[in-house]
């Protein structure tokens, strides 16, 4: 499938829904889990996993030359573990046992799942990492690509800083980052915690290749991961709605690590096409 | 098993360290060395002759421990290196994180070790790096004694991969031990005696001695130990060390909270050793004195004469 057919497009969007479908149900199964971020980054994720734009696989897990995908931003693990399941890393049923006793499916995700390729959940670290992981690459002068995906809370932490001025320094061409920007944190809006200052301008005074894009419009998103490379790391500016997905939880930080209750889990099963 | 011994001998602890990580680098294209802007004429070298296994990252401690994290998962040896403090406290959390939980093989070979920079101020102390490293699970720790250990460490760190913390100083130390020693064992008793054993770690063993030598004019014959691998510690032998002494002192250069004296109180109290215990070190504070390391220490209780005075009344009582 060509990444700009529109066969590829609505796949992208029906794996989207499927994300959310079940990020939803573990959540509400186990009582606890990041719905808003989840959803947030949902069309993103079916983006690089679904597309083939990526060399990702089962059966690739310990190879060498594998694309390495990090998933910066932890706490929106349901949405990952969907997609790893549909692909075969583990079986599908394991999605059941997540909040319960014993599961290998945390409230943050760890290494040792199949698929994950670093434990993350404290915000900051995937960044570096995938620096480490692309200069790697650049030493030995692999093909394979790296990809971070960070939250626009995220960027708050100064790590984050710190390795981006590192990847722009070593033109880290194999390096991209997507940025989640739901716009809302746990507590708050982004804004009105450190300001409201335009991540891409950040991004790009940091001497990265920065684009803005719908982080819910997969021809965009694919676009932008099709685009021949600069000499410079990429980062997409991805702009997405909190909750996306279920009116009543979009764009608002009670939907962060909520979890919906009674009558909301009716409406929101029928606008997610579960009922 | 392989042998683990250094390429050459050293007069300068710095040297002593990268010349062997120099030399072992320059034999596998997969060892890897980041610096947060610190700079040697060895560490010249390795950005002359290996540019691809040396990168100055600059003052990003935290970006440092994450970059070799990504470099170690893609199969790199590598090795980090930052002022004792900085790499340590400043990036705490990446080490535990990034390394530890993931299990990674990576070694941070620091400077600085307590009051090596002693006149640069309290921001430049590093008095609790023993303590805050050994609860990171899964570490090992090495402190340098002398430039002989220090040599052979860069190897340890190499054939037996594991988290590694090197800590050591800067300058000369007179020479402890033998090139062919064997610092796999973790332990060493550097000085014989019967009276009581005074147990320390890195360049503290060459105050221990100094005090050993103080306290036998008054005729008290002292052991000294040395713990240069802090963690894991070879508890076997450390037993077979302390079980002929009732009366252990620990000196070291770090806060009383959670350093070597810890280590030896908890090894007392887990062996259950018929023993009495006497710990010098750094005071719960800041040390706003600045002067020479003698100067430093002196004004905080740890000069060897008023050290000696305690033992005493400690044997005494």
């Amino acid at each position: 499938m060509k990444t700009n057919s529109k066969a590829l497009f609505k796949k992208i969007s029906e794996k989207a829904l499927l994300i959310r479908q079940k990020s939803f149900l573990m959540c509400i199964t186990a009582g606890k889990g990041h719905l808003g971020g989840s959803f947030s980054c949902a069309e993103i994720l079916a983006s690089i996993y679904y597309s083939k734009l990526f060399n990702i696989s089962p059966k690739l897990m310990n190879n060498p030359n594998r694309d390495r995908i990090i998933f910066s931003k932890g706490h929106s693990c349901l949405a990952l573990y969907s997609i790893l399941a549909d692909l075969g890393f583990f079986p599908m049923e394991k999605l059941e046992t997540y909040g319960q006793n014993g599961s290998m499916l945390g409230g943050h995700p760890d290494h040792l799942i199949p698929g994950v390729e670093i434990s993350t959940g404290s915000l900051g670290h995937g960044l570096s990492i995938g620096c480490g992981m692309a200069l790697n690459a650049k030493i030995n002068q692999r093909k394979y690509k790296t990809v971070v995906i960070l939250g626009d809370g995220e960027c708050n932490e100064g790590s984050i800083w710190e390795a981006a001025a590192f990847a722009a320094k070593e033109r880290l061409t194999s390096l991209t980052v997507i940025i989640d920007d739901n716009k809302v944190a746990a507590t708050d809006y982004t804004k009105n915690l450190l300001g409201n200052t335009l991540l891409a301008n950040k991004w790009r005074a940091f001497g990265w290749h920065t684009i803005e894009i719908d982080g819910h419009n997969p021809q965009e998103i694919l676009g932008v991961l099709s685009l021949k490379r600069k000499p410079s790391p990429l980062a997409i500016v991805a702009n997405t709605i909190k909750g996306k997905g279920v009116s009543f939880m979009e764009n608002s930080p009670k939907w962060h690590h909520g979890v919906p209750q009674g009558e909301e889990i009716e409406t929101a099963k029928k606008e997610l096409g579960l009922i | 098993m392989t042998k683990l011994k250094p390429f050459g001998q050293y007069q300068d602890m710095r040297d002593a360290f990268f010349e062997e990580l120099f030399q072992i680098a320059k034999q596998d294209k997969t060892v890897i060395l980041l610096v947060a802007d610190q700079g040697t004429q060895t560490l010249q070298k390795f950005k002359m002759q290996l540019p691809n296994q040396f990168f100055n990252i600059g003052i990003t401690e935290q970006n440092m421990v994450g970059i070799a994290a990504g470099l170690a998962l893609s199969g790199k040896k590598v090795f980090i290196h930052a002022i004792a403090t900085f790499a340590t406290l400043r990036c705490y959390e990446q080490i535990k994180v990034d390394l530890s939980i993931m299990n990674l093989p990576v070694t941070i070979a620091a400077i600085g070790a307590g009051y090596a920079y002693g006149a640069d101020g309290p921001t430049h102390h590093s008095n609790q790096d023993i303590a805050i490293m050994r609860a990171i699970p899964g570490i090992r720790i090495l402190n340098a004694t002398d430039c002989i250990n220090l040599s052979v460490f860069p190897h340890i760190c190499y054939h037996k991969p594991q988290l590694s913390y090197i800590r050591f100083d800067k300058g000369n130390f007179a020479q402890i031990y033998k090139s062919n020693e064997d610092f796999t064992k973790g332990i060493a008793q550097v000085r014989q005696g019967k009276d009581a054993c005074i147990v320390s770690t890195g360049t503290s063993i060459h105050k221990s001695i100094e005090i050993a030598d103080v306290l036998k004019k008054v005729g008290l014959d002292i052991a000294v130990i040395d713990i240069y691998q802090p963690k894991p510690l070879n508890e076997k032998l450390l037993k077979k060390l302390l079980t002929s002494f009732t009366r252990i002192v620990t000196l070291e250069e770090q806060i009383l909270y959670g350093g070597l004296g810890s280590i030896i109180s908890d090894f007392i109290a887990d062996q259950n050793l018929n023993s009495r215990l006497k710990r010098f070190g750094l005071p719960d504070s800041h040390n706003f004195n600045y002067g020479s390391r003698e100067f430093m220490l002196n004004k905080v209780g740890l000069g060897s004469r008023n050290i000696s005075k305690q033992i005493l009344k400690f044997l005494q009582s």
